[in-house]
C-alpha cells in the first residue's frame, strides 16, 4: 500500500469500521448504564408502591378497628345507659301500688324506649350506606347536618348535588370524609358554626368545610396526624383528591379537598 | 516455516473459539434451549476452523467452507434469538428467512463458478444486518421488560454485545472485501487482522456468556 488513493481508501475503510465500532460499543455501554438506572428506579418505585399499600392496609385496619371502637362505645353510653334505665323503671314498677306512679314509670320507660329506637336508627344510618341510596347523596349530608343543626350549632350550607359526576362508590367515599370530618368538629373543635360548601363543575369537584372551634397548631398537634385523619387521608388518596387543612389555635379549623371528575 | 505477524494473528484466532468450545461443553449439559443452540454454534465454528486450518496447512483453499458456515451461523443465530425474545413473528419467519437466505447463497455461489479467490459477501452483509437487528430487539426487550437486576450476569447480554461489535465492525469489511482483495493485497491482510481480532472479541464474549450462565 503506497499510493495516494490507495492511502485514502484505506483510512477512509478503517474510520469507517472504527466508527462502525465505536457506535455499537456507545449502544452496548448506553444499554448497560441506562438499564441499569431504570432498573434501579423502578424497584425504588415498587417499594414506595409497597410502602404506601401497607400504609392504606394498615389504614384500613385501623379505620375498621376505630368504627368498631365508636359502634361499642355508641352501645355502651347510648342503647346500654337507656335500657339498663328502663330496665331499673320496670322493675319499680312491680312494686309501685299507686296506679299513677306505675303509668309515670310506664310512660317514662315508654319514652326512653323511643329514645333507643331513635338512637338505634342513627347508628344504623352512621353504619350502613343505605342513607345515601335512600336520601341521595346531598339529602344525606343534609340529615348529618341537621342534626348538628339540631344539637345547637348554626349551619351555613351550600350542596350542588354531585350525584351526576360522581359514581356511588365516590359518593361513599365523599359522605365518609364528610362523616369524619363533622365528628372531629363534635368530639374536638367546640365549635358554634359550620359552614359546609360543595360545589362542582365538568371537571371539578370542590368540598370546604370550616368551623369557628378552637383549632389547633398544625405543627405541634398530634391531630393533624391522628388515626381520624390518616382515615381521612387514605380516602381522599382513594377518591385522587387534594386536601388542603389550615387551623391554628382559636381560628377554627378549614378543610378543603379538590378533586377530579 | 515463516509465518508474518498479520498470518500468526489470523492463525490464531482458533485459540478463543478452542476456549469458548471449552466453556461450552462444560455448560452444555445443565444449559436451557437457547445456550445450547450457541454452544451448537460454538462447535460448530470450531469444526470448520478445524478444518480450514487442516486446508490452510497444506496450501488448498478452504473458501467452500465460507458459505456452509455463515448459512448454519445464520440458522442457529435466528433460531436463539427467535426463543430469547420470545416473538410470534420471529417464530413464524425464522424458516422463511433460513430458505430465503440459503437461497440467496446458493444464488451466488452457483452463479460464480470458476473462481477460487471470490468470497460471497452479498450473504455475509444480508446476515450481519439481520444479526444486528437481532441484537438490538434483544437490547429493546431488556429496556422494555426491566427483568434483569445486573445486565453483566446476563448471557444473552454478552452475546448480543459480542454479535453487534462484531457485525457492525465487520460490516465495511464484508462490503469490500472482494473489492480489496484485487484493489491491494496489503490492505487485505490488513482487514482480515481487524477481521480476526474482531473474531477474538466475538469468542471471548461467548466464553464469557458460558461463564456467567455457569454462575448464575
Amino acid at each position: 500500500m503506497g499510493r495516494p488513493g490507495e492511502i485514502e481508501f484505506a483510512q477512509l475503510l478503517f474510520g469507517g469500521i472504527g466508527i462502525m465500532v465505536m457506535m455499537a460499543l456507545a449502544i452496548v455501554i448506553f444499554v448497560l448504564l441506562y438499564q441499569r438506572k431504570l432498573h434501579f428506579q423502578q424497584s425504588r418505585l415498587h417499594q414506595m408502591e409497597m410502602v404506601h399499600q401497607k400504609k392504606i392496609l394498615e389504614s384500613i385496619v385501623a379505620s375498621q378497628e376505630n368504627e368498631r371502637e365508636r359502634i361499642a362505645r355508641d352501645l355502651h353510653d347510648e342503647i346500654g345507659a337507656s335500657l339498663s334505665a328502663v330496665r331499673l323503671f320496670v322493675s319499680q314498677i312491680q312494686y309501685e301500688k299507686s296506679p299513677e306512679e306505675m303509668k309515670g314509670l310506664a310512660a317514662r320507660s315508654g319514652q326512653i324506649i323511643g329514645d333507643v329506637v331513635k338512637d338505634v336508627r342513627q347508628i344504623a344510618h352512621n353504619l350502613s350506606p343505605v342513607i345515601i341510596e335512600n336520601f341521595g347523596f346531598a339529602g344525606a349530608v343534609k340529615i348529618l347536618l341537621n342534626r348538628m343543626e339540631d344539637a345547637g350549632m348554626d349551619i351555613h350550607c351550600t350542596i350542588d348535588d354531585p350525584a351526576e359526576v360522581l359514581s356511588s362508590y365516590q359518593q361513599l367515599v365523599l359522605y365518609r370524609i364528610i362523616q369524619e370530618v363533622i365528628g372531629n368538629v363534635v368530639k374536638h373543635a367546640e365549635a358554634s358554626e359550620i359552614t359546609f360548601d360543595l360545589h362542582h363543575g365538568d371537571s371539578r369537584l370542590s368540598l370546604l368545610m370550616s368551623d369557628n372551634g378552637k383549632g389547633f397548631d398544625m405543627f405541634s398537634s398530634p391531630k393533624s396526624a391522628g388515626m381520624g385523619m390518616s382515615t381521612i387521608r387514605t380516602r381522599i388518596d382513594l377518591l385522587g383528591a387534594k386536601l388542603e387543612l389550615s387551623s391554628a389555635p382559636g381560628e377554627g379549623t378549614r378543610f378543603k379537598i379538590e378533586m377530579p371528575v | 516455516m515463516h509465518y508474518s505477524r498479520e498470518q500468526l494473528i489470523v492463525l490464531f484466532t482458533y485459540l478463543p473459539v478452542l476456549v469458548a468450545a471449552g466453556m461450552a461443553l462444560v455448560r452444555y449439559g445443565k444449559a436451557d434451549r437457547p445456550v445450547k443452540l450457541l454452544c451448537w454454534l460454538i462447535f460448530f465454528a470450531l469444526l470448520i476452523e478445524s478444518i480450514s486450518r487442516i486446508f490452510w496447512f497444506f496450501k488448498v483453499s478452504n473458501l467452500f467452507l465460507w458459505p456452509i458456515y455463515i448459512t448454519v451461523e445464520f440458522a442457529l443465530l435466528t433460531w436463539t434469538y427467535s426463543l430469547v425474545l420470545n416473538q410470534t413473528w420471529l417464530v413464524t419467519l425464522r424458516g422463511w428467512m433460513l430458505g430465503a437466505f440459503t437461497a440467496i447463497v446458493l444464488v451466488r455461489e452457483l452463479g460464480q463458478p470458476g473462481q477460487s479467490v471470490w468470497i460471497d459477501n452479498a450473504g455475509r452483509s444480508i446476515e450481519s444486518v439481520v444479526v444486528i437487528f437481532l441484537a438490538l430487539a434483544y437490547f429493546y426487550k431488556v429496556f422494555q421488560e426491566l427483568k434483569v437486576q445486573n445486565l453483566l450476569l446476563e448471557p444473552f447480554f454478552w452475546v448480543s454485545a459480542g454479535l453487534l461489535l462484531f457485525f457492525s465492525g465487520n460490516f465495511l469489511i464484508f462490503i469490500f472485501m472482494n473489492f480489496i482483495l484485487l484493489y491491494s493485497k496489503n490492505l487485505n491482510d490488513q482487514i482480515w487482522v481487524i477481521h480476526a481480532l474482531m473474531n477474538y472479541m466475538l469468542y471471548i464474549t461467548y466464553a464469557i456468556a458460558l461463564w456467567v450462565g455457569l454462575e448464575k
